[in-house]
């Protein structure tokens, strides 16, 4: 059971949501967008959008930095 | 959710929202003046004043700041809320007969002549209304609480504190831009600008995206770029014992909230760039000196941002915000740059810690990692010329060559743990695996210093620069985009360390399309020519590639001059591939068809540092090709024809001189 998460695998758990994977990546980069198998997923919803398995995760930090 | 109708149209809202809020979600539109998306409602002019039936009891409440809390009924155009309407609008018509605003509502409001006399009545058509919005925004916006009411009553006015102008107003602007009868106006500046009020408008922009996004965005208002310590802490990018390592279990000690808590004062304008409501920079007041010649002094530190934090911290080791703050104050008042103290001083504690140095060699100075008083003795004999202090002061290139020369050390070994490029020490992000960035570093104009592009998330975190085309694509954009900031006297910061609300929607998110636009505005504002978003790349591309032929005058231009140290590009030490080792064998693996299993260590370093050294010169082909510079990293006749450049005396010599007549 996994996720593609940037092209890279990431193990799935039943239920988990987008912050739990954010957290899990340790993106915690303040701008960042989420799309889930195409879908953009608001900051807001983040922590009630549950991942199924076989999703594919884009998460595109904007650049920003130093 | 609580049910609201609202000339007759229901909708239901969260406890706590306002009616005008609510009367918006049914696009109903109530008047108002002195509220503004921006602001705290005031309820001062008193022109949204509405009819709501709570239960059985009706009444008049003002809109913007009455709260929903039972279910309720508005009525916006009822005889009474009309009656009220039309007194309140005609009262101000009374005092303030030329104001256009005034003139618009009282006329759409159905108001005629006054039937008084205002002992006020003012004529002037840009009268202050006292609708309180520049108090508000410069308190609650801008944060900087300059202007104020005086005086009650019909003696209510609006000042500034002490004086007709203040010397704490930063001439932002923002309350002209909100001012609703043009009664502030802003001095026009010397450099005399074609279009003020349209560099106005772009500014303001970034100003209410400040406002009201900056604070769930990247913080930069409250923590400057401090926050980046945690975030590179997180994506195992920022830089330890000498970009050794992505992260440490200390660093901790040095995340923006320490700073915030107890060290940063907040609101106070910086001075960097005169109105820039960003205002990022920090300072520490109440820091007492323990070191230097300056010991037992109260000084105010101006910082730290993220690069003296990750620098003077992290890659020294010294997780402790006081020898952060001791090391950054020193710098400053030294002229010292703390990236390349931190660079170079986390150098020397590598060779002391690989005995490349010792205490004999530093005069004593015990130079290891986390050894924050022997780094400041070092910066403190660094200005003064003396001792071990004298040969670090000289910068990492030369102190490989004395190192080498006078110690015996091994050149190689230097060279690969010396951060520097271009005789630039590296600023504080590890590279390892972002090759975009290595070439970000490495062929920068100055050396290593990330000014030009920061790519390291677009690459390894995205995955957004996949080919060496898209590599180079990128490498030519951004450098020449954020070259155009400097050109300018502009700071990068607003352009993408606060983005618009829908800027994910755009195709080239990366770009901050929205920003860019704004420049243009800008430019067209300064000298009143119309440009687009590739006309400023132009501008720069006429720069830059001007700078790369003044580099190979100077003896910097060519493809080795764009050599980078490997600490930037891999492990150097088994310690450091050890500490990544899944992830490297995994590389092994999957881009090289090898098997890590039946590889020595050292035959698994070997392999990958070839790999990545061949990686980095396919990279400068493709920027090279992408910029039309020969192979040899120059740029060829017909670039610089096509930029005008060679229009300059002694280009087109200098470019024969180096087989370069194409």
């Amino acid at each position: 059971m996994s996720l593609t998460v940037n092209g890279d695998e990431h193990p799935f758990r039943e239920g988990m949501t987008v912050a739990e994977l954010l957290a899990e990546k340790k993106y915690s980069w303040p701008l960042i967008t989420v799309y889930v198998s195409g879908a953009r997923i608001p900051k807001s919803q983040w922590s009630t959008t549950v991942l199924r398995d076989g999703d594919v995760v884009k998460v595109i930090h904007l650049m920003a930095g130093g | 959710m609580i049910e609201v109708i609202i000339d007759g149209k229901k909708t239901e809202v969260a406890p706590g929202t306002t009616v005008l809020a609510a009367a918006k979600q049914v696009a109903v539109s109530i008047p108002t003046l002195c509220n503004d998306e921006l602001l705290e409602p005031y309820g001062a002019c008193r022109i949204c004043s509405v009819e709501v039936m709570e239960g059985s009891r009706s009444r008049i409440v003002t809109a913007c700041n009455y709260p929903v809390r039972k279910p309720l009924a508005v009525y916006t155009k009822s005889e009474r809320t009309l009656a009220v309407r039309r007194v309140v609008l005609e009262m101000m018509l009374a005092r303030w007969p030329n104001v256009k605003v005034v003139q618009d509502m009282a006329r759409f409001a159905g108001v005629g002549e006054p039937r008084f006399t205002h002992p006020q009545r003012n004529e002037d058509p840009h009268a202050c209304v006292l609708c309180g919005k520049c108090v508000r925004l410069c308190r609650e916006g801008i944060w900087h609480e300059v202007l104020a009411f005086e005086g009650r009553g019909t003696s209510r006015r609006v000042v500034m504190p002490a004086s007709d102008t203040s010397k704490l107003c930063n001439g932002c602007g923002a309350c002209a831009a909100v001012c609703p009868t043009g009664a502030i106006t802003m001095q026009d500046d010397p450099n005399g600008p074609a279009d003020p009020k349209r560099i106005r408008k772009a500014g303001m922009v970034i100003t209410r995206e400040m406002i009201l996004l900056d604070s769930h965005q990247a913080r930069m208002r409250p923590t400057g770029t401090g926050h980046l310590v945690e975030i590179m802490d997180d994506y195992d990018l920022l830089p330890v014992h000498n970009f050794r390592f992505g992260s440490h279990p200390d660093a901790k000690k040095i995340y923006s909230p320490v700073l915030e808590k107890s060290y940063w004062e907040q609101h106070v304008f910086d001075g960097c760039a005169l109105g820039c409501d960003m205002s990022c920079a920090k300072t520490v007041p109440g820091f007492v000196l323990r070191t230097g010649p300056n010991a037992g002094t109260t000084v105010i530190v101006e910082g730290p941002e993220y690069e003296t934090l990750g620098g003077c911290g992290a890659n020294v080791g010294c997780f402790d915000p006081a020898w952060v703050l001791e090391m950054n104050y020193y710098c400053d008042d030294y002229g010292i740059d703390t990236i390349s103290f931190a660079t170079l001083t986390a150098f020397v504690m590598e060779c002391f810690e690989a005995g490349v140095l010792d205490t004999e060699k530093t005069g004593g100075l015990e130079l290891r990692f986390g050894n924050g008083d022997a780094a400041l003795e070092l910066l403190h004999q660094m200005a003064r010329g003396e001792g071990f202090g004298r040969i670090a002061g000289q910068g990492i290139r030369r102190m490989k060559q004395i190192f080498a020369d006078e110690y015996g050390a091994d050149p190689a070994f230097l060279q690969d743990i010396g951060m520097e490029a271009k005789g630039l020490e590296y600023s504080e992000y590890v590279t390892k695996e972002s090759l975009a960035q290595q070439g970000g570093y490495g062929i920068a104009l100055k050396g290593a210093q990330h000014d030009e592009a920061w790519l390291i998330f677009m690459d390894m975190v995205n995955k957004q620069l996949p080919t060496f085309e898209a590599k180079a694509e990128a490498l030519h954009y951004f450098p020449m985009w954020r070259t155009w900031f400097g050109l300018n006297g502009l700071c990068k910061l607003p352009w993408n360390d606060v983005e618009p609300e829908d800027n994910a929607e755009e195709r080239e998110p990366q770009k901050v399309p929205k920003h860019v636009r704004g420049y243009c505005n800008f430019f067209a504002g300064m000298t009143g020519k119309e440009v687009g978003p590739d006309d400023l790349i132009r501008m720069s591309e006429r720069v830059y590639t001007f700078q790369r032929v003044f580099n190979l005058k100077m003896g910097f231009g060519r493809r080795e001059h764009d050599a980078i140290p490997f600490r930037s590009q891999g492990p150097v030490t088994r310690e450091e591939y050890l500490s990544r080792q899944d992830r490297y064998d995994g590389q092994l693996r999957d881009l090289l068809g090898l098997d890590p299993a039946a590889m020595t260590l050292d035959e698994k370093m070997a392999a990958l540092r070839k790999h990545r050294e061949d990686q980095y010169q396919k990279l400068l082909d493709a920027v090279y090709k992408r910029r039309g510079w020969t192979s040899n990293g120059i740029p060829t006749l017909a670039k610089v024809r096509e930029l005008g450049i060679d229009q300059v005396e002694g280009v087109v010599d200098l470019l024969a001189r180096h087989g370069v007549t194409e």
